[in-house]
């Protein structure tokens, strides 16, 4: 893609794809469906979603699959939060730059 | 390269890294390979390029390379440095290294907002505060939200824009630049109008006297200005034409006399231009602020 994704848009995109699903979700799920929105590469995620744990905006939990453990991570209150502070600034910031390019005044 | 190989390898390129740490991330790319299934063993591999670019992209974030703590991510666009420290939830500062060194990266002073996190005790309530200021300073955004753990309730709300457009305790009259100030006492206010209302036969007829001579005026010097222009040609053409057939000295005196004539016109012509760019307009100004001031003046009283 031509632009950038900055930390702080995709801490909203992880937040948003976790936020998705009630019972939690795992790393591997997580690259896919943020793939569906942007490029990242496999490699991407994980300090993201380390980070994101240790803000307490993600909760991990382990369930055994398959005779083994799988780490799930779920949002938390925070987490929540954070994710919809990103949405209002995204809508503020998104509709100014829609408007530029559609050439019309920022009000 | 296999799947053992390169977590082999990656565990061993971990080292140095706190044992917790180094576990988590062994134990993600483990899971990671393992839910994507054997099938996709070789694009992973393929896409995770190397296990030295993994662990490097590992240890940036934990701030072991370096440079990476200095590494800050403009789009953000905070300012604060307190914030950064203290805000275990902006975490921007030192991420994936390798995305560092863009272009933007030099406009972190330039970007007029910042963000704040607190929190009280752990697990009772969180606030979270976010302000932007322009760097004009013509508009200002706030948002707030704050969420009790229990009810897990956030709302963002209050907008105010353009702090200078409240005036406090005073209004200002613009019109003859005094500012009535509510100190004012209630008596002066009334005479003020009462003085206005009784001379306003008087005040009316010079604003609607003095805008009629004005316009007099305008009219008056548009027409000088075009009479002298026709004159200004007439004189000269015949002066040219005397020259032509007549006697010289008559046809110069004319074609001076035209010449003249016209230099006085572009001169009228000029102060035409001026009275009804400038001086017009600001006449008409000024009759709509005093009238305003007026006008404000009586609804005070009401």
């Amino acid at each position: 893609m031509v632009f950038n994704t900055g930390a702080a848009l995709l801490d909203a995109i992880v937040l948003a794809v976790v936020c998705k699903e009630e019972e939690g979700t795992y790393g591997y799920k997580i690259t896919q469906d943020v793939r569906q929105a942007i490029e990242v590469s496999e490699s991407t995620l994980y300090p993201v979603l380390r980070r994101l744990q240790k803000d307490d905006c993600l909760e991990v939990y382990d369930v055994e699959c398959g005779g083994r453990n799988r780490r799930y991570y779920k949002i938390t209150e925070k987490g929540m939060a954070q994710l919809n502070l990103y949405r209002t600034e995204w809508v503020n910031y998104s509709s100014k730059i829609t408007m530029l390019f559609s050439g019309g005044d920022i009000v | 390269m296999k799947r053992e190989d390169f977590m082999r390898q990656l565990e061993r390129l971990l080292e140095g890294v706190a044992a917790e740490e180094k576990k988590e991330a062994l134990s993600y790319y483990q899971s990671y390979f393992e839910d994507a299934g054997e099938e996709n063993e070789e694009r992973i591999l393929k896409e995770l390029e190397s296990p030295e670019k993994v662990a490097a992209t590992i240890k940036a974030d934990l701030g072991m390379d370096g440079a990476a703590g200095q590494g800050e991510y403009t789009e953000r666009g905070f300012e604060d440095s307190r914030f950064v420290q203290k805000n275990p939830i902006d975490i921007r500062k030192n991420t994936a290294g390798g995305r560092q060194g863009q272009p933007e990266s030099q406009d972190s002073s330039r970007a007029g907002s910042s963000y704040g996190y607190s929190q009280g005790q752990p697990g009772t309530e969180g606030s979270y505060g976010y302000s932007q200021g322009a760097s004009t300073g013509d508009g200002s955004q706030r948002y707030g939200s704050s969420g009790d753990s229990k009810a897990g309730g956030q709302g963002y709300g209050g907008a105010g824009r353009g702090s200078q457009n409240s005036y406090g305790n005073y209004s200002s009259n613009s019109g003859d630049g005094r500012s009535t100030y509510s100190g004012r006492s209630g008596m002066e206010i009334l005479l003020i109008i009462i003085i206005a209302v009784v001379t306003s036969p008087v005040w009316i007829g010079l604003v609607t006297g003095g805008g009629g001579a004005l316009l007099g005026i305008a009219i008056a010097a548009v027409c000088v200005a075009g009479s002298l222009f026709v004159a200004g040609f007439a004189l000269a053409g015949i002066g040219i034409g005397q020259l032509a057939t007549g006697s010289l000295p008559i046809g110069f005196a004319l074609t001076g006399a035209g010449l003249l004539l016209l230099a006085v016109a572009v001169l009228a012509a000029i102060l035409c231009v001026w009275m009804c760019g400038k001086f017009v307009p600001w006449v008409l100004r000024l009759i709509g602020k005093l009238w305003n001031s007026i006008f404000s003046g009586k609804e005070k009283r009401v």
